[in-house]
């Protein structure tokens, strides 16, 4: 993981209060790429992502006074985030499905792993693996591994017993490699 | 452990949260185990192919947080409102008056608005081509503010010339645009420089099938800085935070820069200094301003097309370079290495030996990028030589800051490719190169090791009446070691002190050198040859006269030196009188070279005889040293 790794930031979940603008706006700041990271799981896009990310941020920003604390900010901001791309898929749904771009590489749900490979980018490959990922896992993974959440935030941001955040994420994760297994040599760390 | 347990804590040995003793049975069980080793292997593949995906994380381009007032002015607004261009801008104004809040990584790729769809634009290549300081330009050099300011002090005050030159490049930025619709659509470029040319923009649609028409093109440069967005609000309402925590309410009656005058409702007005404010927050953002410099195309597309390939081609200010040369001297050649070459001086002296430095060369180019927008992995193109520019005023108006900036050592080899182009040389890196807004860069660009240059001293009585000039002649050819067209540009001589550390001795400056040509590097003044001449003899009758200068040259030196005496005639000379041996290097311009032993001291004298038939509008460049000197018999005035 990079700096964004969970045990960093796991020092700083003592929220700040509510009132205190400035901190707030410091954490929200804090944890925006996070947060564009995991929207680039859900929806395949980076330039999407941020543009989400800048909704949920917005979104989170104006509704601060009603942030209690009990959560973690980035918790709270987290879930914000996806329950905004939810509803955008909600609404999404009476329309034509929009196909996602990728600024450098294009990806589409149903573009397999090997048309990637043909392609010879193994970041593609990675993600229209994730992509072909089951939604709930795909969700999960993305909080865990992209936004930088422990399992328990993702329990708490998906509002799931512990257990089974465990064995979706590993589930996810099998599944991962399994679609990669073409780069397996690449990918041994 | 059995296989069921172990899968249930695979997760967390990856995540390194097993304690001791359970992360010591669970590798006891893996090395037994393949199954559950082989799931541990792909769970790790996993993990790494999700760190890759980080890795290749595009920066950060637009994302933005908004700051207080915001949320007054656009709390009820929908969310994406964000995007549309004024809204933009008032986040960016209020972030200029209030406190700016960028949470921006890199401003690399701009986000371009489209009136209503999502239109997006993407850079995706960008090539520079960097033209060379214009001749006009070279008297200023490449001064700081703060050189040109002082010599501005120095000087009468009144030449408007004192301007650095602002810089000029050819930039050609490819940009993908994304979900053009079909039919007319308005498209936004920012991330141009400010000092960009309006009228010299061009679009062109890089697609075969079914091109944009370009229909209309505008560059919007009214920022909305502090200061604008003030002036855009005069007459309209706003609330003014005093340092103390006091607060004022009221209408904007004026703003000067300095000095804001309020109307609080329902009082009279107030005037504040601006710098008794902490923050000024505006109820709405004035229109028409842009939070950075942008281009608006209103395109029309014939039809829908998922992306367009396109070329903006501009020229804009802010972008310059200049050859800089480090001249590295061997240590200490004995005079005479090159062989004593015996020439037939004055009065039977023999011809010292000529002295011979050796020397390394090696000419980097400096760009310096003040043009407000970094160029990301660009396309690098110096063009060297004197391209005719017609500087109109209304372009010099982006001043240009002092430079400062990083100077990359040694890890850049020469790179650059220089081929010949139309009347010019261009210079290519072979690479592509980042080149940051504020940024000095500079890259290798010439090179030549153990150049031979002649040492050899110049008295030329018009630049200093004193002193000797040493100069350094150089041949640029292949044989030397050289033989490459060098750009004008400035040379540093450094050369090894006794104890053999490199010691910058001087610097000067060279003109556009071609092939072949001969360099002429002067340093500065010998120390040890005194020279002085004085007029002896003039007689002037009606419109001719006849001068005699003596010339007297001190060699301090413990070895004989060859001293090159100047003498300039005036036009109309007919005769020239020397008992040395002399040569005319140009027209007007004679080169005496008298041989001065060691410690000796030699003088001669030159006469020449000349017509004034102007009428005085030519005369002996001398005229001034001898003002004191009445001048008078038939000599009109």
């Amino acid at each position: 993981m990079t700096n964004d790794g969970p045990k960093a930031w796991l020092a700083s979940t003592s929220p700040p209060p509510p009132g205190d603008a400035p901190r707030f706006r410091a954490e929200l700041a804090e944890a925006a790429p996070a947060l564009r990271r995991f929207l680039f799981g859900l929806c395949g896009d980076w330039h999407r992502s941020e543009d989400l990310s800048q909704e949920a941020l917005l979104s989170a920003w104006r509704k601060r006074e009603s942030f209690d604390g009990r959560a973690g900010l980035r918790t709270w901001v987290f879930a914000i985030a996806r329950n905004h791309w939810l509803t955008g898929l909600r609404q999404q749904a009476r329309r034509p499905r929009e196909q996602p771009v990728n600024e450098s590489f294009h990806i589409g749900p149903g573009d397999a792993p090997d048309a990637a490979a043909a392609r010879g980018e193994l970041a593609e490959a990675v993600a229209a693996a994730l992509h072909r990922l089951p939604d709930e896992q795909r969700e999960a993974l993305s909080l865990r591994e992209l936004g930088g959440l422990t399992c328990v935030q993702v329990a708490e941001v998906l509002n799931l017993p512990l257990g089974t955040v465990k064995s979706r994420l590993r589930y996810a994760m099998l599944k991962l490699a399994r679609e990669l297994e073409p780069f397996a040599q690449e990918l041994e760390p | 452990m059995n296989c069921k347990e172990a899968g249930e804590m695979l997760m967390d040995l990856l995540d390194g949260q097993l304690d001791p003793p359970s992360r010591q049975s669970l590798l006891a069980h893996l090395a037994g185990c393949q199954g559950c080793a082989g799931e541990y292997a792909m769970l790790r593949r996993a993990r790494r192919a999700m760190e890759l995906l980080i890795a290749k994380e595009p920066p950060i381009t637009t994302l933005t947080l908004p700051s207080e007032p915001a949320r007054a002015a656009g709390g009820a607004a929908p969310v994406r409102r964000l995007w549309r261009p004024a809204a933009a801008a008032a986040c960016l104004a209020a972030a200029c008056a209030v406190a700016a809040l960028l949470l921006v990584h890199e401003w690399t790729i701009p986000t371009a608005i489209g009136k209503d769809a999502p239109v997006e634009i993407r850079r995706t290549g960008v090539s520079l081509t960097i033209l060379s300081r214009p001749p006009e330009w070279d008297r200023q050099g490449d001064m700081t503010v703060a050189q040109g300011r002082w010599k501005q002090m120095a000087g009468s005050g009144q030449s408007t010339h004192f301007a650095a030159w602002p810089g000029l490049a050819l930039v050609r930025d490819q940009r993908v645009i994304r979900n053009i619709q079909r039919g007319q659509a308005e498209v936004r470029f920012a991330d141009v420089p400010a000092g960009i040319w309006p009228d010299s923009v061009r679009l062109r649609c890089l697609d075969d099938d079914a091109p944009l028409k370009i229909l209309e093109q505008n560059y919007q440069y009214d920022l909305a800085s502090a200061a604008a967005v003030l002036a855009k609000h005069v007459g309209k309402g706003l609330t003014v935070l005093f340092k103390d925590g006091q607060s004022v309410s009221g209408t904007l009656l004026s703003f000067d820069g300095g000095t804001l005058v309020i109307q609080p409702t329902g009082q009279g007005p107030r005037n504040i200094a601006r710098r008794e404010l902490a923050t000024v927050m505006f109820a709405e953002l004035p229109q028409g301003l842009m939070s950075t410099p942008t281009l608006l195309w209103q395109l029309a597309s014939p039809a829908r097309r998922a992306q367009r390939q396109f070329e903006v081609a501009y020229l804009t200010t802010g972008l310059f370079w200049r050859a800089d040369y480090v001249l590295r001297l061997h240590p200490q050649t004995q005079p005479g290495a090159a062989g004593p070459q015996t020439q037939p001086g004055a009065a039977g002296l023999q011809a010292p030996p000529e002295i011979i430095d050796r020397a390394d060369l090696v000419g980097y180019a400096t760009v310096v990028n003040n043009s407000g927008v970094t160029f990301q992995d660009a396309q690098l193109k110096l063009m060297a030589g004197d391209v005719n520019l017609l500087i109109r005023p209304y372009q010099q108006r982006y001043s240009v800051g002092p430079s400062g900036g990083s100077f990359p050592g040694d890890s850049q080899q020469s790179q650059m490719v220089e081929k010949s182009f139309f009347e010019y040389h261009l210079y290519t890196l072979t690479r592509p190169t980042t080149i940051a807004d504020k940024e000095t860069k500079q890259l290798e660009m010439v090179s030549g090791a153990g150049l031979a240059m002649r040492r050899g001293y110049v008295y030329d009585p018009t630049a200093n009446p004193t002193a000797a000039l040493v100069v350094s002649e150089m041949e640029n050819t292949e044989a030397n070691g050289l033989g490459k067209p060098l750009p004008k540009g400035v040379v540093r001589l450094y050369a090894p002190d006794p104890e053999g550390v490199q010691t910058y001795v001087a610097q000067t400056e060279i003109d556009h050198t071609p092939v072949k040509e001969k360099l002429r590097l002067p340093w500065g003044h010998a120390f040890d040859i005194a020279c002085s001449w004085r007029e002896v003899d003039a007689k002037h009758a009606g419109y001719d006269h006849h001068i005699t200068a003596e010339y007297t040259i001190r060699n301090h030196k413990d070895r004989p030196v060859t001293v090159t005496v100047i003498v300039h005639l005036p036009a109309g000379t007919y005769q020239a009188q020397c008992k040395l041996p002399w040569h005319i290097r140009e027209v007007g311009l004679i080169e005496v070279p008298v041989h001065i032993p060691a410690g000796a001291e030699t003088k001669f004298t030159f006469i020449y005889k000349f017509n004034d038939l102007s009428g005085g509008g030519l005369r002996s460049p001398y005229e001034k040293q001898r003002s004191d000197k009445p001048l008078t018999q038939g000599v009109e005035q």
